[in-house]
């Protein structure tokens, strides 16, 4: 027994609640907390919102108070002790359970011992929910060389992430393996499509239950398919087509320039295997294309670039002038019984501003189109210029989304099945690392404060050492495994026609 | 008379074992010091949980994550060869344990470290290539860990489920945590202990179940969790001794040596039992044995003066020990430096001002690194090159690539960080430097650097960025380097302008080194503008007579040559026509002595040399 006390000790200590303190001075100061979670709106199925107090001090307590009934009986509050506020999953869920405010007290002990409190910021409820799962690859932000690449999927709800397919399951020293550009039709899990490049390369595609690799590539075309948008309803994918170069800059942190020699677009039948070229017209690089949610526009990005010397090479005289390639946004008409497109119609004229538009994307009500504009080029990700820009529809006005955007880069952007949510890649943190933020849009397309991709551990981010490329909403895990995906990449590819 | 006993077969051989690991240690340390700093500069470890789950999710990487960690202690090389020495000590006396070796025969525990000694030393240019993380230190881990293992299964009771209980623990588990070392406790503990008191049939069970674990484990893990391509499952925690689609067998050598060292104890401790009756052989084989491998370690050791030569000219440059670098330069060698040598050179001389004055005075070579592949400057120091001359793009570029395909290291995250804080990017640099604050050796440098954020004054008063600000390009533009670090930088300055006279002089040097007579006059005449009033370093006017008498174009006439540059120009021509037809070589040993240190021998005879 005199064995078990101290035990006995150690476990009730261990299980006693964390108290806020009773003596403080208030300071009219926000906390410092990284991630920036202050003021942020979130969904009600969201993971924790873990942070760390980066305030000076020997110690710091958080309370997390959420008034559920308008009855301080029935108020929740959760207390964390230490510098970093880390709630469980279960108690997180009984904050966010209905719509409102979690209020979020920080206390700072100074080194003297006393302690402060610091203003109080909320975390916004939305009653909006958000797709359950999104999916990303996970890449070091290098140029050239690559080496473990995984495409993985992140529960929101939690924190568990999981690996879709990781290159290393069919790599070695020699056959190194390059994976990208995944996508999924209608955030279907089972409807997913992404790219092996080099040893084993095709385009991985499953479909219901059914997964082929394809061998895109045809006499015809500049590549095989890169950058895809499959069709809302129908088996159908859009794909650029890019023969794609980069270079690299002496100067500007943006350090790298990727460009297209060429581009064009191309539809894929799935059920077919049949490629068909868009109309296409020389000296114009079309790129990224999207479908309208009722699947009968095909919109994309598209520039007009003629060699200003023609005694120089295509790629020397693009290199030259890389800050003249400015890309517009159009769009074409589709017919799904014919799959035949129609005229070009500009949608933005983004070349005539003197700015570059990229990465189109519409909302699933058809009315907001958001997309990407930087100061010249295709590959915005490496632009610290650019920015997210929201276009309706309806109207035809643009405005930079302000609340989204910070002065570094943000790119890649999706859209929620409901529309409510967006999730955007930005380096904001460091200008280097691309990390998935989150933001609420409302009816009227105004956007809420965005927020980081929780972790269980706040501090990941700024210890990770690759990036989120792509990041893309799914309404389910993909439930088929790496090693089965691994077999069919090992196989042989249909060969499209 | 049981204790003398005792002294002599287990007192008196743990003590030889020692001493013998400690000679061991002290040639280590006095061969390898400076490959063994340059090794931890090329690893990282950092005490977090994302660090340990980045090498963890492969099988073996807790192992990876184990020897990181010790490898950190390599900054003070003497504690890491004695932590080393430790283990290897742990080893051998394990392999004496575990196979009850005693009296001469304990000896054989010594050829496990000897193994784990070559592994460490053949290393050489593998520094810069290999991607396993720690591997300096994960086979002694590794052979640690499965040694401990099957000690633990030596000793549990005789009861045959408990046995095959642990050989299962350790089956699933140690697969995980060692990856394949832990087939080598498995295999261990295959093999029967009391060779003539067991009979066969008793070994047949352990002997099944062990090599189904060795077989099917790592399917398992295939399928649960692993990530790793099917035929790598088997190798999980190995060295990849391979570039590109060669492969180098040969450096496989040692580790066949340690499985086979313990097959040796395995049989030795059969032998010993069985030659009891033959005193002398039994003293006679297994000191042969250690002999014969101590010869073979020291055939497999790796030799390179040049590879010794650009690790210290490496320190020295970090240490901005400028003199240093030319003293090393300057050391006699077997064979002419490698380009690496030679360009860390150029920059030592350009850091101190005297690169007109004395470039020419030194060797000039390009032989190749003493490795069956082509090692490469941008590999070996193109990095550190970029940094210091002002091209930190270039510089974040190869850490960011060199870092993803072999694996991050604490040398890169301090050049992105100091690239970064050059470049005007404080948030990317404190991510680094962040990182290196967790690192046990690093926090101080990283503590130091993070005042320049807030403080980027600071820039313009540190004697190692000062000078590198006037070297960072005026005006962007788009290139590329094509992975060769010195031809680029050549390129880039010889054909660049300035109005800063350090980076002037560099454009000057750099056309200099070049042999480019058209890039040569315009930065000759800007250099003598910008110096006007003073004396002109000998090379470049060395470079100037030579050019004027070659080509009409420049008056040089007028020029206030000093007399010694003409003189020797003149003897230069008068001796060459004395020696009458002969080869470039014969010309080479002909006119070094005389005129080795001019840049009329660098511009005739100094040819055909190539960058890598």
């Amino acid at each position: 027994m005199k064995r078990l006390l101290p035990l006995l000790l150690l476990c009730l200590t261990a299980c006693h609640e964390a108290r806020l303190p009773q003596d403080y001075v208030e300071d009219d100061v926000p906390p410092r907390i990284y991630p920036d979670y202050a003021d942020v709106t979130v969904p009600p199925n969201i993971a924790p919102l873990h942070f760390v107090v980066e305030d000076a001090g020997q110690n710091a307590t958080c309370s997390f108070q959420k008034t559920t009934c308008g009855v301080s009986d029935c108020d929740v509050q959760y207390v964390t002790k230490g510098h970093v506020a880390s709630l469980s999953v279960k108690r997180w869920k009984k904050l966010c359970e209905t719509p409102g405010d979690i209020r979020v007290d920080v206390y700072t002990q100074d080194e003297e011992g006393r302690w402060h409190h610091k203003r109080p910021f909320a975390i916004h409820v939305s009653p909006d929910t958000i797709d359950p799962y999104i999916a990303y690859r996970l890449i070091a932000p290098s140029y050239v060389t690559y080496e473990d690449l995984t495409i993985c999927q992140r529960q929101l709800s939690s924190f568990r992430e999981t690996v879709v397919y990781g290159n290393m399951i069919n790599s070695r020293e020699e056959t190194g393996q390059c994976i990208n550009c995944h996508a999924f039709q209608q955030e279907n899990p089972r409807r997913m499509q992404f790219h092996v490049r080099q040893h084993m390369g095709g385009t991985l595609l499953t479909y219901d239950g059914q997964t082929e690799k394809v061998d895109l590539r045809t006499d015809s075309l500049i590549s095989a398919g890169v950058y895809p948008a499959w069709h809302p309803t129908e088996p159908l994918i859009a794909y650029s087509t890019n023969r794609t170069f980069q270079t690299f800059h002496t100067r500007d942190v943006q350090k790298v320039e990727v460009q297209d020699e060429l581009s064009d677009l191309i539809l894929y039948d799935i059920t077919r295997h049949k490629v068909t070229q868009l109309p296409h017209e020389d000296d114009w690089l079309d790129c990224f294309p999207t479908w309208s949610p009722d699947g009968r526009w095909l919109y994309y990005c598209s520039a007009h670039y003629e060699r200003t010397d023609s005694a120089l090479p295509r790629q020397a005289d693009l290199i030259r002038h890389y800050d003249r390639v400015h890309y517009s946004l159009f769009r074409r008409t589709f017919d799904p019984s014919t799959q035949t497109f129609g005229p070009r119609e500009v949608v933005y004229n983004a070349a005539a501003e003197g700015k570059s538009a990229t990465l189109p994307r519409i909302s699933p009500d058809g009315r907001f189109l958001m997309f990407t504009l930087g100061s010249f080029g295709v590959f915005h990700i490496w632009h610290t210029d650019a920015d997210l820009r929201l276009m309706d529809l309806t109207s035809g006005d643009i405005r930079p989304l302000d609340e989204l955007n910070s002065p570094q880069t943000e790119s890649y952007h999706s859209w929620s099945s409901s529309g409510r949510w967006v999730v955007f890649s930005s380096r904001r943190d460091d200008g280097n690392f691309t990390r998935p933020f989150f933001a609420h849009i409302d009816a009227e397309g105004h956007a809420s404060k965005p927020f980081e991709l929780p972790s269980d551990d706040p501090l990941y981010h700024r210890q990770l050492l690759r990036s989120y490329n792509v990041p893309e909403f799914i309404g389910g895990p993909v439930r088929i495994t790496p090693q089965q995906l691994a077999r069919v990449i090992r196989g042989n590819a249909t060969k499209a026609h | 008379m049981p204790r003398l006993n005792s002294y002599k077969s287990i007192l008196l051989p743990a003590c030889v074992l020692a001493t013998f690991l400690a000679t061991a240690g002290v040639l280590l340390f006095r061969s390898e010091a400076d490959m063994l700093f340059r090794a931890q500069e090329l690893s990282l470890f950092l005490p977090t949980r994302t660090f340990y789950h980045t090498l963890a999710i492969y099988p073996g990487g807790t192992l990876s994550f184990a020897a990181c960690y010790f490898t950190q202690f390599f900054f003070h090389p003497w504690l890491g060869v004695l932590w080393l020495t430790l283990f290897w000590w742990l080893d051998a006396w394990l392999v004496t344990r575990l196979f009850r070796l005693r009296g001469a025969w304990s000896l054989l525990g010594l050829l496990v470290p000897l193994a784990l000694l070559a592994c460490l030393t053949q290393t050489g240019y593998w520094i810069y290539y290999q991607k396993l993380d720690g591997h300096l230190w994960v086979p002694t881990l590794g052979i640690t860990c499965s040694l401990l293992s099957a000690l633990v299964y030596r000793r549990l009771p005789e009861r045959w489920w408990l046995r095959l209980a642990w050989m299962t623990v350790w089956g699933v588990v140690g697969y995980p945590l060692c990856g394949a070392y832990s087939f080598a406790g498995t295999a261990l503990m295959m093999l029967p202990a009391e060779w003539e008191r067991t009979k066969w049939q008793r070994h047949l069970l352990p002997l099944l179940w062990g090599a189904a674990l060795i077989l099917l484990v790592p399917q398992a893990a295939y399928y649960c969790y692993s990530q790793v391509e099917q035929a790598q499952l088997y190798r999980a925690a190995m060295p990849v001794f391979g570039i590109g689609t060669e492969d180098f067998a040969q450096y496989r050598l040692p580790y066949y040596a340690l499985a086979l060292a313990l097959a040796v104890a395995a049989v030795g401790s059969f032998a010993a039992k069985r030659c009891s009756s033959w005193p002398r052989l039994s003293a006679v084989v297994p000191v042969l044995l250690v002999a014969v491998s101590c010869v073979g370690v020291k055939r497999i050791w790796y030799v390179d003066t040049n590879f010794h030569k650009e690790i210290r000219m490496h320190r020295a440059i970090s240490q901005q020990d400028w003199e240093r670098v030319l003293q090393i330069a300057r050391e006699q060698s077997d064979v002419p430096p490698s380009r690496v040598i030679v360009m860390c050179r150029n920059l030592a001389l350009f850091r101190l001002g005297r690169a007109g004055d004395e470039a020419c005075h030194y060797l000039e070579g390009d032989t190749r690194g003493n490795a069956p592949w082509l090692v490469r400057v941008s590999q070996v120091c193109g990095r550190l090159l970029y940094y210091h001359y002002g091209m930190e793009n270039f510089c974040y570029r190869w850490c960011m690539e060199n870092g993803v395909e072999m694996g991050w290291n604490t040398e890169e995250l301090c050049l992105m960080a100091k690239a970064s804080i050059l470049n005007d990017e404080p948030a990317v640099a404190r991510k680094y430097l962040r990182l290196l604050a967790k690192t046990r050796y690093y926090k101080d440098w990283a503590a130091h650097y993070e005042a320049y954020l807030e403080h980027p004054e600071l820039i313009r008063q540190d004697s190692e960025m000062e000078p590198i600000t006037h070297l960072l390009p005026a005006a962007n533009r788009l290139d590329t380097d094509n992975a060769t670090a010195e031809t680029y930088i050549l390129d880039s300055f010889s054909t660049a302008e300035s109005t800063d006279t350090l980076c002037q002089e560099l454009t000057l040097f750099c056309a200099l080194l070049v042999r480019d007579i058209n890039l040569f006059w315009p930065r000759f005449f800007a250099y003598a503008r910008l110096h006007e009033g003073q004396h002109i370093p000998r090379h470049y006017q060395e470079a100037a007579y030579l050019y004027g008498h070659l080509e009409d174009r420049v008056d040089i006439s007028h020029m206030p040559f000093d007399p010694e540059v003409r003189q020797t120009y003149d003897e230069f021509m008068r001796f060459n026509e004395q020696c009458g037809p002969m080869s470039l070589e014969q010309r080479k040993v002909a006119f070094r002595p005389r005129f080795g240190g001019t840049f009329y021998y660098y511009y005739f005879l100094v040819r055909g040399l190539q960058t890598s």
